[in-house]
């Protein structure tokens, strides 16, 4: 995860160790709603009686924050960015069964 | 008198199962906290062993030295308190104080997601985890509105450098 596909340098530190920032192209951000299927979230349920870890959830929340941070990349490269610096995550349960995962960032242009 | 004793055998049935399902909850689910955190503990002494030290850090910027690559890293995971937990933990609430069980249940699930945090670095190659962030919420379920299922997630997140 080093690198995204993109290029894209990802970090939640104000600056890029190493690199300048030469321009700062405004905040950039990208979300997901996802819900997991009724049969999963009823296995859940079973798990929970006798508690620990709920696999299916920790599963769907984190498919659900890779997307959201894919998102969020894209949006940065449709801006011209080569990083995004600064990026903190927010977590939602929107409705019953279903969150919302949201990453966002300062899109940046690294020299 | 066969139906009237078949009725009295499901009254006690309906009265005694839910009691024993508690119980067998708290049970199998201490063994299944206990044997979390002996894992843990192991794995946490790995990284230690093999690093020297933790390699998160919540502060912005550690060691002066050249730094070659950085990235994010991130972990999650979880995790609910077993039927058992719930049951006494609401019988604590009526009185106040502190909710040992609730405790437990969060400490083991954010170390663990520390843990997992760490071993993602390792495996990304990453040599340190600075401005770790950790967060807290929580899940609901999907067939009722009523908050019948307790879980929640813990998540790590932060930014891995590589020295060169």
């Amino acid at each position: 995860m080093a690198m995204n596909a993109s290029g894209i340098i990802v970090v939640n530190t104000e600056t890029v160790p190493g690199k300048t920032i030469t321009e700062t192209l405004g905040v950039v951000t990208g979300s997901t709603v996802r819900a997991k299927n009724v049969f999963k979230d009823i296995g859940a349920g079973l798990k929970n009686v006798v508690g620990g870890e709920l696999k299916a959830y920790t599963e769907l929340l984190g498919e659900s924050r890779d997307e959201a941070l894919q998102r969020m990349v894209a949006e940065a490269q449709a801006r011209g960015g080569n990083a995004v610096v600064n990026v903190r995550f927010a977590t939602s349960a929107v409705t019953a069964g279903a969150a919302e995962l949201f990453a966002y960032g300062t899109a940046v242009k690294l020299e | 008198m066969a139906i009237e004793e078949l009725m009295s055998i499901i009254g006690v049935v309906l009265f005694i199962g839910p009691i024993l399902v508690i119980i067998i909850a708290g049970i199998i689910g201490g063994k299944i906290m206990k044997l979390m955190q002996k894992k843990l503990t192991e794995r946490e002494q790995e990284i230690i062993q093999k690093y020297g030290k933790d390699t998160l850090s919540n502060l912005s910027m550690t060691a002066k030295r050249e730094v070659s690559e950085t990235g994010i890293v991130m972990a999650s995971l979880v995790v609910g308190p077993n039927y058992w937990q719930q049951f006494v933990s609401k019988i604590q609430s009526l009185f106040g104080g502190t909710l040992n069980y609730y405790d437990q249940v969060i400490a083991l699930g954010r170390n663990e997601a520390m843990q997992r945090l760490r071993e993602a670095a390792d495996t990304a190659g990453w040599d340190e985890v600075v401005n770790v962030r950790l967060e807290t919420s929580k899940l609901t379920p999907m067939v009722s509105n009523k908050e019948s299922r307790k879980a929640m997630e813990l998540f790590a997140y932060g930014t891995g450098i590589r020295y060169s």
